[in-house]
């Protein structure tokens, strides 16, 4: 909607605006500095710290604050007035009146707006009587230090955290002179950690604890770049000293993703210092594992490499990625392991998801998404459709995007999904269907849209839904609104069904966003073609290796002991194993067992191309240098390629099913039959007294990717396995919260705390941070979304 | 032996029950049994009877000669003698012998007869929880003249003709208000009664809720066809339960007649009411901070544009409107916006509840035409100063208003008559003082509120009042330097000039009020270290001034700490080691003799 432009004349400048922007706006445009200490572009305007009083010429007298104020057509601003000078620093003095001079001690002295402004404005001494003396600052919570002395009160910290992460973590208490900013009762911060609040704060009331005492401001290298914690890669500023990062803090702007930041990119930077990382390759020489150099790691490779294929030929080979490639990696994984070795199955476990539901969807051949219709801003839409659950869990900064979608009152956002994740709870409409009869329910679903009679579909009886709801839902679907449709994987499951569902509905959505995907999971797809074909979740990888049609590994940032489901089985799959090269960053468990670790970079340490999953191109640039002599990915893999010479692949078995490309979309019934009745009744379980529930793996808003996996102060804030259930379920069963508590499946058993959600259906719990557990992963069966289990109390 | 009187009403409204707390049911029960007439005369509790200074209040009917209950002999007594005579307690004493004498109506007394009640025109004729007797006094009568024979146009219409404006002091035409609510076709639109009455000494929608409900209810009910809301919410402090029992009655019997809920009266209109009770925070009685109140958030002013009219109340185009400005709607309906016009003064239509407390006389609620002078409330209608003392100053519209002088009592009040002089009328409290106040001690009362009550959102109320409090203390304590003055006035200026919302704005008022016409006051505490009223304990030195003292002792009578020397014929001592200074001797001194 284009608004007439209106001019206006700000300090003798004439400056044209679109009609509703704000006198503070058209300021800016004008080049006229205004003070505030209240404004971030982020959240609405507030109007607490009148520091941006303006004067208007045609109302003498009268002092406008300009932030909130609408420009008029003719108006005529002075900002540099005496009165309006005299008026800001007065305020400037009450403000000072209210905060304890201790700029010395304070991290925020050197970057502090207060600090600046009282500079700018030439205020001085103590003008009026102190109130507030330097308190005790706050450090109950990880991460964030609170010390209200400094508090000026502006509410950036209580809007950005209601208005933006919609967490209402902060809030105002008390009233006149004693309000303050605090907790509920006071308690210590218990939320998403997102440190939004740390960097809105334009004083020292709110600091990031990592950087706090380590450095100074002004000795800070401040480079852009860009979070690489998952695939929506938002836009950050690093702050390095000496090579090291200091903080994180997002770059601030007033377009789509910029100036949001999650927890793992605010604080999870300490994944990039983790020690715990192979220095120099190693290979297994009679059954022991050396460090050797990069040539003889190269050679050794190779040879082994060169040897499984004579013997074995390449299909019985399987290359499994994790999504911290650039797409310039991936496409040497392409030429390698697929055009050369043409190895049996290029997969993912982390990304795999991701890489499934786009390649159901058309991402086909490494071609262009289909229509391109992605390429349009998705929040312009007046719906926001998602299938799935676990949107903002995979990616936390979806929920400040989502929360400004939601601020236009005609805005409808419908969540499809398994289990009650977080944007289920604010929206509008929110369906949840239980996992085993997710697909089902979908694909139902699509028949009763397409106009199909027969009823309900075969093997699903009956929906399972509240009627009103599904009747809304049809309702939005068929209302030929414009619609945004994301597409969510679950953490093991396979996702085809909603991304069937979503490219049904492709016609009728201006942007379909699949989402789960890691750093580059989109541009390894659609520009690198690694294109899995068989459904997500790992079930037939481990099972091709358990029955031997697989017989070789090549991990690229994978382990499956963090992160497919089986446990034993898994381990006993990879001993089994005639060739297994770890080529990663990280020491993984996996590593143990390898012939070959080869110590790769991590993002920051590497320059490429990647893709956001919303499709923007980046371009990495290193901003660390490598640990010890590890290398970029495309370094290793050029090298493996020359020392791999001619083509190996001729003997190499067809191609099998594993990797033909789909190209178009699949439409048909679910490719796995529901599961969980199929081998996880409870009689398989073993006896005892306990809570008896459907167990639902969900990913972890603290980040179940390699990158969060390895950050110390993302693991902090997981606390391990966690079982989550409805409050009434706790109560009955006499769990406390925090409780340690046994889990125990079919498939395996694990300690865990118990823990309490709202939303969650009785006899369902939600298993929490069981990536990267090996007694978690034990507990589920690969491919599956939902597993039967027992919950009972530890025994002391 | 019985005239007219077939019905005797009694006030139960708390101002009542503060004056003298006795079973006014079971005095006047007993009186009418023992003259034997118990059975032809109706006992009706109702609520506000206005007179408050005489409470606990009854009333004759159909007369509505006012009376105050004593005791129990004095109402045999005064109950036998006026139903035998019909006379009045309150009347001027007759001219002629008793037998001659005509019954005096109660226009006659001062109190009652100078007033002109449009509003309050129900109080005490009717039982306010019972829906048929505000039918039978023509309630509910707009209603069904407008669901039937107007349009929410022509409602809009006549309302504007009118020219009633907001009666929660910022006067904003009530007809146009309406007409932007109209406007904007988003729905559910809600309509908003705002009962949140904060002021200090103000307590007329308390009155009118808790005697007239069902007015209000109407006025709301016509303003939701009116702009096309289908819901109301009456937004009322927790500490009126009288008034939230009243309306809950009020919307309940409302429903069960038709005139609330789905499709009204047959219509086809559907309106329903809900009470939200508000926690005590002054602050919630500002428009945008009520709706955070109702939606649950915390009660604070947020910015504008948009306006509530636009976007209010759950984000959807609200109307809200005060209490007394609901109850003069039906009436508007009814009697048509040329008879209302017709009442006050060219921009300010209409009559005025204003509640009088303070040093006069009469305290009670006062309705009287827009544009009356302060003399004729304050001396006429009030009765005056009480006691020996002299009028000194006149406070207007609670902690936002400002402090007259005597030279201001000519001026009509009206919503912009006062403005020049630094007052406004505000709600309608209206705060007599004598000169046994200290101006700078009210300043600082009506600070002291404000800073507590700010929401503590923007700087310059959260502590630039704080700031003003700090000097205003000092100069209290007898630690004022000249420039505090200078300090004072810059800060009020700055405060009043920079703060969000009408609470900020208009909190400076008392002190810039006062700073204007009290200077010599202030000046008195600063450089003399003296205050003038005697309030201000730390600039007291406990002595006795030898020439005005007349030897009474009632000081050493009084004084608790015994510290006062007196023997019959002397000049008291204070004896400045034991006393407490708890000021009991100056106050009981007649002759203002101790300083």
């Amino acid at each position: 909607m284009e608004k007439a432009l209106i001019t206006l004349r700000i300090n003798e400048r004439e400056v044209s605006v679109p009609g509703g922007s704000t006198i503070l706006e058209a300021a800016g445009k004008a080049g006229v500095f205004i003070p505030t200490l209240c404004h971030d572009k982020r959240v609405a305007p507030y109007g607490a710290c009148r520091l941006c009083v303006v004067e208007d010429r045609r109302k003498p007298g009268a002092l406008t604050p300009s932030c909130f104020t609408p420009a008029r057509d003719g108006m005529d601003i002075v900002t540099d007035s005496e009165r309006v000078l005299e008026a800001v620093r007065t305020q400037l003095r009450l403000i000072l009146a209210d905060h304890p001079p201790d700029c010395p001690v304070c991290d925020k002295a050197g970057e502090c707006t207060l600090q600046d402004l009282v500079n700018r404005y030439g205020v001085s001494g103590v003008p009026l009587p102190a109130t507030r003396t330097p308190g005790a600052a706050d450090r109950a919570a990880p991460l964030i230090e609170r010390d209200m002395s400094r508090c000026v009160l502006c509410g950036l910290c209580v809007r950005i955290c209601g208005e933006l992460q919609g967490r209402g973590e902060l809030d105002f208490i008390h009233r006149g002179h004693r309000v303050q900013v605090g907790t509920d009762g006071g308690r210590p911060l218990d939320c998403d950690f997102c440190g939004l609040c740390v960097s809105a704060c334009p004083v020292g009331a709110l600091n990031d604890r990592l950087y706090g005492n380590r450095t100074r401001v002004w000795k800070l290298e401040k480079r852009k770049a860009f979070c690489t914690h998952c695939g929506l890669n938002c836009p950050a500023e690093f702050h390095l000293e000496k090579g090291r990062i200091r903080r994180v803090v997002p770059e601030k702007g007033d377009d789509g993703v910029k100036g949001l930041l999650c927890v793992r990119g605010s604080f999870g930077w300490r994944a990039f210092e983790n020690a715990a990382r192979p220095a120099r390759p190693r290979v297994r020489r009679d059954g022991v594992q050396a460090e050797v150099s990069w040539n003889e790691a190269v050679a050794y490779a190779a040879g082994a490499l060169r040897n499984f294929l004579a013997a074995r030929g390449g299909g019985s080979l399987a290359l499994l990625t994790a999504d911290h490639l650039t797409t310039e990696e991936a496409l040497s994984c392409r030429a390698l392991f697929r055009d050369r070795i043409r190895c049996g199955g290029v997969g993912s476990l982390r990304a795999g998801g991701y890489r499934r539901i786009l390649s159901v969807l058309g991402g086909g051949n490494g071609g262009a998404f289909p229509g391109g219709e992605d390429r349009r801003d998705p929040w312009e839409a007046d719906i926001l459709l998602v299938l799935g659950g676990g949107a903002v869990e995979h990616h936390p900064v979806l929920k400040p995007l989502v929360n400004r979608f939601l601020k236009s009152p005609w805005k409808e956002l419908a969540v499809v999904s398994s289990w009650p994740d977080d944007l289920s709870g604010r929206a509008n409409l929110s369906l949840v269907v239980p996992p085993e009869r997710f697909d089902g329910f979908l694909a139902g679903l699509r028949k009763a849209l397409s106009g199909e009679r027969g009823g309900p579909p075969p093997d699903t009886g009956p929906l399972f839904v509240d009627t009103e709801r599904l009747a809304r839902l049809i309702g939005l679907l068929e209302s030929g609104r414009n619609m945004t449709v994301l597409v969510v994987p679950d953490l093991f499951g396979d996702g085809g069904e909603r991304a069937r569902m979503a490219a049904f509905l492709r016609d009728r959505a201006r942007a379909v966003l699949p989402l789960g995907g890691g750093l580059n999971s989109r541009g390894a797809v659609l520009d690198a073609g690694l294109v899995p074909a068989g459904p997500a979740g790992g079930a037939a990888l481990l099972e091709a290796m358990e029955d031997g049609r697989i017989r070789g590994l090549w991990l690229l940032g994978e382990d499956p002991l963090e992160s497919l489901p089986g446990g034993d089985r898994v381990r006993a799959a990879l001993e089994k194993l005639e060739l297994l090269v770890c080529q990663g960053p990280y020491e993984t468990a996996a590593a143990a067992l390898a012939h070959a670790v080869l110590p790769s970079a991590l993002p920051l340490e590497k320059s490429g191309t990647v893709r956001s999953l919303t499709g923007v191109e980046r371009t990495l640039r290193p901003l660390l240098s490598p640990f010890g002599e590890s290398r970029p990915d495309l370094e290793i893999l050029e090298d493996l390629r020359a020392a791999l010479g001619g083509a190996a692949g001729e003997n190499a078995l067809e191609f099998p099913e594993w990797n033909t490309d789909t190209g178009a979309v699949v439409p048909g019934p679910p490719d796995r039959p529901p599961s969980l009745q199929a081998e996880g009744s409870s009689k398989n379980l073993p006896g005892g007294e306990g809570f008896p529930c459907t167990l639902v793996p969900v990913p972890s808003i603290f980040g179940d990717g390699p990158l969060s996996l390895r950050s110390p102060d993302l693991l902090e804030l997981r606390r391990g396995l966690r079982v989550l259930m409805n409050g009434d379920d706790l109560e009955d069963n006499r769990f406390e919260e925090r409780e340690p508590v046994s889990v125990r499946t079919p498939f395996g058993s694990a300690p865990a705390e118990a823990g309490r959600v709202p939303g969650v259906e009785r006899g369902t719990a939600l298993l929490v941070h069981v990536t990267g557990d090996p007694a978690g992963l034990s507990l589920l069966r690969p491919g599956t979304a939902a597993v039967p289990a027992v919950i009972e109390r530890r025994r002391p | 032996m019985i005239p007219s009187v077939n019905r005797i009403a009694f006030c139960t409204s708390r101002t009542c029950r503060f004056r003298r707390d006795v079973d006014v049911r079971a005095l006047l029960a007993g009186a009418l049994e023992t003259l034997g007439v118990r059975d032809r005369i109706d006992l009706v509790e109702t609520e506000c009877l206005i007179s408050c200074y005489q409470g606990p209040s009854i009333m004759f009917l159909p007369g509505g000669q006012v009376h105050q209950v004593l005791s129990e002999e004095g109402l045999a007594g005064t109950l036998k003698s006026f139903l035998a005579s019909g006379g009045h307690p309150l009347a001027p004493p007759p001219a002629e012998s008793r037998r001659d004498r005509e019954i005096p109506g109660i226009e006659n007394v001062d109190f009652f007869g100078k007033q002109k009640l449009v509003v309050l025109r129900n109080r005490g004729h009717i039982d306010g929880e019972s829906i048929e007797e505000y039918i039978v006094h023509d309630g509910y009568l707009a209603l069904y003249k407008a669901l039937t024979a107007m349009t929410p146009e022509e409602v809009i219409a006549e309302m504007k003709r009118s020219g009633l404006r907001g009666r929660g002091g910022a006067g904003f035409p009530t007809g146009r208000k309406w007409e932007e609510t109209r406007k904007y076709n988003r729905f559910p639109k809600y309509v908003i009664c705002n009962g949140d009455e904060g002021d200090p000494g103000a307590f007329m929608d308390r009155s009118i809720m808790e005697s007239d409900p069902h007015a209000v209810l109407e006025g709301m009910i016509l303003c939701g066809y009116a702009v096309g809301a289908s819901r109301g919410c009456i937004y009322v402090r927790a500490e009126y339960p009288l008034a939230l029992r009243m309306l809950g009655t009020a919307i309940a019997t409302a429903r069960e007649k038709g005139f609330l809920g789905r499709n009204v009266l047959g219509t086809g209109f559907d309106f329903d009411v809900d009470i939200y009770p508000g926690a005590g925070a002054f602050v919630c009685g500002e428009s945008t901070a009520l709706m955070f109140s109702i939606e649950g958030k915390r009660g604070m002013p947020r910015i504008k544009p948009p306006r509530s009219t636009e976007s209010g109340l759950w984000g959807r185009p609200t109307c809200l409107n005060n209490v007394e400005t609901f109850a003069n709607v039906p009436r508007i309906i009814l009697e048509g916006g040329e008879w209302f016009r017709s009442i006050g003064t060219e921009d300010s239509a209409g009559t005025k509840v204003f509640s009088l407390t303070g040093a006069v006389k009469n305290v009670g609620l006062v309705e009287v035409p827009m544009g009356t002078d302060l003399r004729t409330i304050i001396f006429d209608i009030g009765g005056g100063i009480r006691g020996n003392a002299r009028f000194k100053a006149v406070q207007l519209g609670g902690p936002s208003g400002g402090c007259l002088t005597e030279k201001h009592l000519h001026l009509p009040v009206t919503f912009d008559s006062l403005q020049d002089a630094g007052a406004m009328m505000g709600s309608g409290g209206i705060v007599v003082m004598d000169d046994t106040n200290c101006m700078v001690d009210v300043a600082r009362f009506f600070t002291q509120f404000c800073v507590d009550e700010s929401c503590g959102k923007c700087v310059p109320c959260r502590t630039g009042l704080n700031v003003m409090l700090g000097l205003l203390e000092k100069i209290i304590e007898g630690r004022g330097e000249p420039s505090d003055l200078e300090d004072l006035e810059k800060m009020a200026e700055h405060v009043a000039a920079t703060s969000h919302c009408g609470l900020g704005q208009a909190a400076p008022n008392p002190v810039l009020s006062t700073l204007r016409h009290f200077r010599d006051e202030y000046e008195a505490h600063i450089r003399e270290k003296r205050c003038p009223a005697l309030v201000c304990t730390d600039l007291l030195r406990f002595e006795v001034d030898g020439d005005a003292c007349r030897r009474c002792g009632l000081c050493a009578r009084v004084c608790p700490a015994g510290a006062v020397a007196w023997s019959k014929g002397e000049i008291a001592v204070i004896d400045r080691d034991r006393c407490i200074r708890c000021k009991s001797c100056i106050r009981a001194c007649r002759f203002r003799a101790i300083r």
